[in-house]
This record gives C-alpha cells, sequence and structure tokens, in this order.
C-alpha cells in the first residue's frame, strides 16, 4: 500500500493512546518501556497503559504503517536485546503532526471563547 | 542461596501474569507475548520500587484490567481478518441469482424452440374405417386346422396390404399421377412407389376378440386421407367378395393429429425444466469456481 499518497487527515482524530505513542516516537526510535515512561513523564501520570493496550495499539500502528520496527540499538551492550524498537515512519510523523494542529487549532478555539487560558497546561486533551 | 524478596515478587508476578497471557489469541500471543511480558516485567519492578506490595497489588489491578479488554479487543480484531480473509475464499456473488437467470433462459429457449417446431411442422390427418371378415366354410376350417385366431387375422392384414390391394387402390384414385404432381416434380409415379408410399401411409389393426379390423390413412390433406382409407376397403372388399363388410366408412377429419399441439408444448416446458435445471446448476458451478479460483488468485497477487 503506497503511504505517500494516503492524506493524514483521513486518518484523525486519533485516540489518546495512539497520539501518545506517536508522539512518544517523535523524538527517536523507543522500546516499550521506553515509550511508557515517556507517556506517563509527559503527562504527568494521567495517561497509563497497560503492556495489552500498549502493544496492541503499537500492532495496529505497524499495520497502517505509521510506525516500524527497527533492528538498530543504540546501545547493544547496555540493551536487552529482546527489546523491540519502534520508530515513526514519514506518514506517522505527518499523521502525529496533523493531530497536533487539529488539537492546536481547537485550543485557539477555546481559547477565543475564553473557555481557557492562553497559558493553559493541556495533556491528552484532556484539561489539567 | 537467598533471593531478594523483590526479585521473588516480580518473578511470581510475572509467571502468573505469562500464564494469563494465555486468554490473547494464539497469532498476537506469539508475535507480541515477549514484549507483552518484558514490560510487564519492568512495570513490575518499577510498581514495587514505588510502593513495594503495594504498589505491585495496584499494578496488578491496572494489569490484569488491561489483559482482559485487550484480549477481547485482540479475538474482535482476529475474528474480523478472519472473516475478510475469508471473503476471498467464499464466491462473491449469490449463485441464486446466478442460476434462476441461467435456468430462465434456457427454459425459455427450449420451450420456445418446442412451440416454433410444433407450429411449422406439417399437420397430418387420419381418416379410419372398419371392415368385418368373415370366413368361407372351406377356408376357415383349413386355416382355423392350421393357425390360431389371431394368425388368421394376420393373414387378413398382410392381404389387405398385398399388391393386389394396392393396386387397386393405386388405380382407383390415379395414384401415379397425382402423387407424381404432388411428391415427384410432376411426373408420374412407379407403381411399385405408390404402393409404398400407400404402405406407409397406412395403418391396419385388428380389433381385439372381434374379426374388426381398422383401417386408418394419414395423409397431409383431411380429404385425401378418407379417401385412401376407403378405397383400401373397398378394394378389399372387392378381392374377398362377400366375406368382407365394410362396417363404417371413414369420413375427412379436420383436426390434425399431428403435431398435438397442447401436448408438445407441455413437453417443451418439461423438457425446459429439465434442461434448465441441469444447464443452471452447471454454469451456476463453473461461474462461482471461476469466481473463486480468480479472488485467490487476487488475494495470493495482492
Amino acid at each position: 500500500m503506497p503511504t505517500t499518497d494516503l492524506d493524514p487527515e483521513e486518518l484523525l482524530p486519533l485516540t489518546p493512546a495512539v497520539f501518545h505513542i506517536l508522539l512518544a516516537l517523535s523524538d527517536g526510535e523507543r522500546h516499550g518501556y521506553a515509550i511508557m515512561q515517556e507517556v506517563v513523564e509527559s503527562t504527568g501520570g494521567q495517561i497509563k497503559m497497560g503492556p495489552g493496550t500498549l502493544y496492541g495499539t503499537i500492532k495496529r500502528l505497524l499495520a497502517a504503517r505509521l510506525v516500524e520496527e527497527t533492528d538498530e540499538r543504540p546501545d547493544p551492550n547496555l540493551d536487552d536485546e529482546r527489546r523491540r524498537y519502534y520508530q515513526l515512519t514519514a506518514l506517522g510523523r505527518r499523521v502525529v503532526k496533523a493531530e497536533a494542529e487539529r488539537l492546536a487549532t481547537l485550543v485557539k478555539l477555546a481559547q477565543g471563547k475564553r473557555l481557557i487560558g492562553k497559558a493553559a497546561h493541556f495533556v491528552g486533551g484532556s484539561h489539567v | 542461596m537467598f533471593e531478594p524478596r523483590e526479585n521473588r515478587s516480580v518473578e511470581r508476578s510475572c509467571w502468573l501474569f505469562q500464564r494469563l497471557l494465555v486468554i490473547y489469541p494464539r497469532v498476537h500471543r506469539e508475535e507480541y507475548g515477549a514484549a507483552i511480558l518484558q514490560l510487564f516485567r519492568d512495570q513490575c519492578r518499577d510498581a514495587w520500587g514505588r510502593a513495594r506490595t503495594r504498589g505491585l497489588i495496584g499494578f496488578w489491578i491496572h494489569a490484569f484490567a488491561d489483559l482482559l479488554k485487550t484480549s477481547v479487543l485482540e479475538h474482535l480484531s482476529n475474528l474480523n481478518r478472519n472473516k475478510s480473509m475469508l471473503k476471498y475464499f467464499r464466491p462473491q456473488f449469490t449463485p441464486f441469482p446466478v442460476f434462476f437467470r441461467i435456468f430462465g433462459s434456457v427454459f425459455l429457449l427450449v420451450l420456445l424452440a418446442s412451440v416454433i417446431f410444433t407450429f411449422i411442422s406439417p399437420e397430418t390427418y387420419r381418416s379410419k374405417t372398419e371392415i368385418l371378415v368373415k370366413y368361407a366354410l372351406a377356408e376357415d376350417t383349413a386355416a382355423a386346422m392350421r393357425l390360431p385366431d389371431h394368425s388368421i387375422i394376420q393373414v387378413q392384414v398382410a392381404a389387405i396390404q398385398s399388391h393386389a390391394t394396392l393396386n387397386k387402390v393405386s388405380q382407383a384414385l390415379n395414384l401415379p399421377t397425382v402423387w407424381g404432381k404432388k411428391y415427384n416434380g410432376g411426373q408420374p409415379m412407379t407403381e411399385s412407389e405408390v404402393e409404398s408410399m400407400i404402405l406407409s401411409k397406412l395403418e391396419i389393426a385388428p380389433v381385439r376378440n372381434s374379426d374388426i379390423i381398422v383401417i386408418s390413412a394419414y395423409s397431409d390433406s383431411p380429404e385425401e386421407a378418407a379417401h385412401l382409407a376407403n378405397k383400401v376397403a373397398e378394394a378389399y372388399r372387392q378381392i374377398r367378395g362377400e366375406s368382407v363388410t365394410i362396417v363404417d366408412v371413414a369420413v375427412a377429419d379436420p383436426r390434425p393429429i399431428r403435431p398435438n399441439k397442447p401436448l408438445n408444448t407441455v413437453l417443451g416446458a418439461m423438457m425446459g425444466v429439465v434442461a434448465g435445471l441441469l444447464v443452471g446448476v452447471t454454469g451456476a458451478g463453473l461461474i462461482a469456481a471461476a469466481k473463486k479460483h480468480r479472488n485467490v488468485s487476487a488475494a495470493l497477487n495482492s
């Protein structure tokens, strides 16, 4: 399936789990546990995914070709070789960017209606 | 050797969780089971590090709920994927409409052919006359001594179809000329040709348990059929004299006996049903097989 022809808008909106996994991978490749830690840290512990949810979501992201598994290890001597690393595809990057822009538009809309202040902090679509 | 309490608790949790992974679909378990267990182990250590046993229990509640929820989702996903694969191996059309289209076409075709054949076939008329044969005493005695009754009748039937009788008929009706114009391009027919043709137009049958013989004549003209039957009876009576009595004179019947239009139409419809069933079932099966072959090829090439 040619992924370059796919319009990212067609995949929006993303579920919170998908968005946070893609967001965690936007900095570079990560294994499952690292993705989990990144999500917990970035959301202040608001979003906690179980192992089944994380890998079920990754499985669907792989099928949708938003992420791909990579064989490279940052440091093979320091890492468990059983860990599986994932990284964003070009399509995945376009999709997470489109979702972020969509959320930003919503934030601006809410700000315009004075529902939230300009300095409001958003986590995972929830106002904290 | 003393094992640290953290390791024991985490390892026991992992041991139990690994067995619980069996509730996932086998494909998912084989693909992601090890990774899920590895992540579970990492999270167990974090939970133990945060709040020891209490943290581990809290994590277990969260992980177990997650396991139940995602196993249901994976089974549903697996089911849908199996269904989507199955479509490649199922005929992508409903066979009944195809069958009925073929059946209907063949049925109408056979019925139409039957009706056309029936209505363009030349009509044949039949006329019948009946003669009563009385045997002369000497002849009867000799015949009765040598032959059974039905054989005596057969002798009479043969005599009616003899050259002597047929020649009289031919001469009386001027058939060499008449039939020569009709069947021989205007050229007179020979006596033998005429007699053969008379025989082909005659049907002579004795009536059971009686001395009556029925002479039936067939022709494309009802009048000719009646003349032919009457002349055969008359010629045989002339040969046999008083021993033959014409008990029923043939009259021209305007209703043709062939073709039997209602019967042929019903038979055509019945043949249409049979042919439609055979061709419909075979055709629908072949189309289904061809579509299945194309779908499987498409699936394998995709």
